[in-house]
């Protein structure tokens, strides 16, 4: 995949706005997470991965990450768009107004989407729970078995994510136009017990019935 | 490949004389010597304008153009149109001038002056012929004791021997379908077997091969209509042999007539069928072509924005705006040393007012990378989001084209199985038909004969069709040949075309080769999309591409110097003053380049006037005033003021030039 920087920069200067002022601020781990969230979502409405414009790879924690949004949150500090001194980033005057002029712009409105979805998950359940729960996720857990890293979500037979991503839509549709709920929804029944019936997990998740913790 | 062709040369008008010409009732016996440049017969309207050049082309060729110019070949436009200089003329002059009547004219080839008088009701023959060495002075050919039709005969054979052409006809094929754009507006680029004949002239190898391909069409057309007529004869044959065995009894009730009309209407289905398929599958092409223009056009406009962008992001130009540098000038603080007071934000103030970074004291002025300005950013955007709409535009065309395109397909299918079904099933009836049932002696003696008959149609029918199918394979290969060399002469001839064409249009265009079934044609592109139909052009659109088509040929073919004037017919038509001042400047282009051009227009003050006149001065345009030539209406006496001072104007913009 051909990376394209600005898609990457616009996810970080994206996700920190987003949650900056919510959530007292956003680390580094988190924007990779919901960057790669927000990766998932653009596949459940079933775009080609690469269209994204940049990679993951399973870090040795578990965890995904981009070398383009590591790349991105360098540059974005270095020219003074984002505050990223201490543990939490933030968005300098400057970054505030280039997001906003972004997001006046075309270019990026299609993916504003996916990020507004993924870090609306972060509002609605932990962010602690969400990173486990992707640990299941079926590019990770495949990543899991490797020594060496491995690229996620490129293979062309993700079929378990497609069948997840299937049950899903059953269950809260396929024309949802708030991403937050088939991503609630799924990261949930991602971390319910293994045992359970799919079926059965969307529809407690659905139902706000499993304990996330 | 190496482009290897002939280059022509054209006779350059010299000098026009008319004798007792009486719709020029002013000056019957009006003279005009024709300078380089342009020439340009202004007059009101009726006044006699289009006459005049259809005049002059008849002096030429001994032809007036045919109204409609349908093409069959360059020697059957040539018999065909002898009937029409009588009729032309019939009624433009008196009937007590008719004898006299005559229109002269000199013109300059290779260095040889020819003077040509030529009766206007004598199309085949020539009343005086001269031809001088223009050096010397020397005459080398005098035709005074020869007769009318012997001068017409050595004026062809001389003129085509300097011109380097195969046959007179050849000369008057060009003169009238490239050289004329006159009143009738016969169009070059829609006529595809014209265009193709003067394609072969100018790209082939020699100008044998237009006549060769003209000779192939013919000998194809002819035998299909052979072909034709045979069948014809054929299905009375049978018709008869049905009534025949209707009369000898039940067993042959098959009607003939009636398959025969159902197997006509179904090679029809087919044969439109299968024009319909080729329509589609070139529609579809044309689509595919625009489709991959527009993805990468995209493409393009998104890495640029991506480098823009990466530019703004990694540009150095915002140093103040740094949070550490931020905390120290509002916060009065360090962030590197703890120091804190007003001091530290008078320090990092002052090294800011200096230009230098207050970390390191670099210079900023010397830092790489200049953030780029937010409103090329934005240009930017809005130009991927207008692509990518032309993007996702031509790929819903390209959807519905590729359906249209399988359905047609699967048309050819049905309508060829159709046909196959029928024939096999007709083979059953023949033989029904020839077989020999219970009759009379005399009705079997007379279906022996009639099945012998139509046996002998049917082998004819089959030769004719073999014939028909020899010169088309013929007919393809020398369109394969051409097609070849006009891709190898494409970077020379396409540039001409381009250079004046965008002229007049000032938009992107191309013109590309493309091989059909009719014939090798031209078609023109705009905005990188393929204009194969005429209604997909504006009608002032059309004309003026297509005298840039016919400007570019002429330069094209000919030997530098030696190049045919052409000869425009008030070109000015239905366009608005924007686009008249580009076709004046694409004239003006034309005649730059050492051409002649014989026009006439409307007398007004017109932009496409007033810009030649100003582009090009009284030195290389001359401004005549046809008004003087014949009686104006009563209107326009009434008016004439107007058409003074329009010609003033025109005339004070040829001054211009020349004062500049």
């Amino acid at each position: 995949m051909l990376s394209e920087l600005h898609k990457s920069t616009y996810d970080v200067l994206s996700i920190v706005r987003r949650l900056e002022n919510t959530l007292d601020g956003v680390t580094r781990a988190e924007v990779h997470l919901l960057a790669y969230v927000g990766c998932l979502l653009s596949i459940y409405h079933r775009l080609p991965a690469n269209e994204w414009g940049y990679t993951f790879i399973r870090s040795q924690w578990g965890a995904p990450f981009s070398a383009d949004i590591e790349n991105a949150i360098a540059k974005l500090a270095s020219g003074a768009f984002i505050d990223s001194r201490t543990e939490l980033l933030r968005l300098t005057h400057r970054g505030l107004a280039f997001v906003e002029f972004l997001d006046a712009g075309e270019e990026h409105r299609w993916r504003s989407q996916y990020l507004n979805g993924a870090c609306a998950s972060a509002l609605a359940m932990p962010i602690g729970s969400i990173r486990s729960a992707l640990r299941e996720e079926p590019s990770l857990r495949r990543a899991s078995v490797h020594q060496q890293p491995r690229l996620l979500l490129d293979s062309d037979h993700d079929d378990a994510l497609y069948e997840q991503f299937g049950a899903v839509s059953q269950v809260v549709g396929t024309d949802v136009t708030d991403l937050m709920v088939p991503s609630v929804v799924w990261l949930s029944y991602l971390g319910t017990p293994r045992n359970l019936e799919a079926k059965d997990a969307l529809s407690a998740a659905e139902q706000g019935t499993i304990d996330y913790e | 490949m190496t482009a290897t062709r002939p280059r022509l040369r054209f006779p350059r008008l010299r000098r026009v004389e008319f004798e007792t010409f009486s719709l020029f009732a002013q000056q019957p016996n009006v003279k005009l010597p024709i300078s380089s440049g342009v020439t340009c017969l202004a007059g009101a309207n009726g006044i006699g304008k289009s006459t005049f050049l259809a005049a002059v082309n008849f002096a030429l060729t001994g032809r007036v153009p045919l109204p409609d110019r349908s093409y069959s070949s360059a020697d059957e436009y040539f018999r065909d149109s002898s009937f029409f200089p009588r009729q032309f003329f019939e009624g433009r002059i008196r009937e007590t001038d008719r004898a006299t009547a005559s229109i002269s004219i000199e013109v300059e080839i290779d260095a040889q002056i020819f003077q040509l008088s030529r009766g206007l009701f004598d199309p085949d023959g020539l009343r005086s012929l001269t031809i001088t060495d223009n050096a010397s002075g020397v005459r080398s050919f005098d035709g005074s004791s020869l007769s009318d039709t012997e001068r017409q005969q050595a004026y062809a054979t001389r003129l085509t021997e300097l011109m380097g052409l195969k046959s007179f006809d050849q000369f008057v094929f060009l003169q009238h379908f490239v050289f004329t754009f006159d009143e009738s507006r016969n169009l070059l680029f829609w006529n595809t077997k014209a265009l193709e004949a003067a394609l072969f002239i100018a790209f082939g190898t020699k100008p044998e091969q237009q006549a060769t391909a003209d000779s192939s069409r013919r000998e194809m057309e002819r035998a299909e209509s052979l072909g034709r007529n045979v069948k014809w004869q054929a299905l009375h044959v049978r018709k008869r042999i049905d009534s025949i065995r209707e009369a000898l009894g039940p067993a042959s009730s098959v009607n003939i007539a009636e398959l025969e009309g159902r197997y006509a209407a179904l090679e029809s289905a087919h044969s439109t069928a299968v024009s319909a398929a080729e329509e589609a599958e070139s529609k579809a092409a044309d689509c595919d072509l625009s489709l991959a223009n527009a993805t990468a056009l995209l493409l393009a406009l998104r890495r640029e924005y991506g480098e823009a962008f990466a530019r703004h992001v990694g540009g150095h130009s915002a140093v103040a705006e740094h949070p550490t540098i931020v905390e120290g000038t509002t916060e009065h603080h360090c962030a590197i040393c703890g120091t804190t007071g007003v001091a530290v934000s008078n320090a990092i103030r002052e090294q800011l007012e200096a230009k230098a970074c207050p970390l390191c004291a670099t210079s900023l002025a010397s830092l790489p990378g200049q953030a780029v300005d937010l409103v090329q950013l934005r240009e930017l955007d809005k130009k991927i989001a207008s692509a990518r709409e032309r993007m996702e535009s031509a790929s819903a065309t390209r959807d519905r084209l590729s359906r249209e395109r399988d359905e047609a397909r699967q048309r050819v299918s049905a309508a060829a199985a159709a046909l196959r079904q029928f024939e096999e099933a007709n083979t059953e009836v023949v033989k029904r038909v020839q077989g020999t049932a219970a009759a009379s002696a005399g009705a079997e003696e007379e279906l022996g004969r009639l099945a012998s008959e139509l046996a002998t149609l049917l082998q004819a029918s089959k030769d004719h069709y073999q014939s028909s199918k020899r010169h088309k394979t013929a007919l393809q290969k020398l369109q394969a040949e051409l097609e070849q060399h006009y891709k190898a002469a494409e970077e020379e001839f396409v540039p001409l075309f381009r250079k004046l064409a965008e002229h007049f249009i000032g938009i992107e265009l191309d013109i590309a080769s493309e091989r059909r079934t009719s014939g090798f044609a031209l078609v023109l592109e705009l905005k990188s999309t393929r204009r194969r139909d005429q209604q997909q052009l504006s009608e002032s659109q059309r004309f003026f591409l297509d005298i840039a088509l016919r400007m570019a040929l002429t330069q094209f073919i000919s030997t530098s110097g030696f190049a045919s004037p052409l000869y425009i017919d008030t070109p000015e038509g239905s366009l608005d003053i924007a686009y008249e001042a580009r076709a004046g400047e694409m004239f003006a282009e034309f005649v730059k380049d050492g051409h002649d051009l014989i026009m006439t227009a409307n007398i007004n003050t017109s932009q496409l006037l007033r810009k030649l006149a100003a582009k090009c001065g009284s030195a290389r345009m001359t401004l005549v005033r046809m008004t003087e030539w014949t009686d104006l209406s009563d209107v326009q006496l009434q008016e004439e003021s107007l058409f003074r001072d329009a010609y003033s104007q025109i005339e004070s913009d040829l001054q211009g030039q020349d004062a500049q």
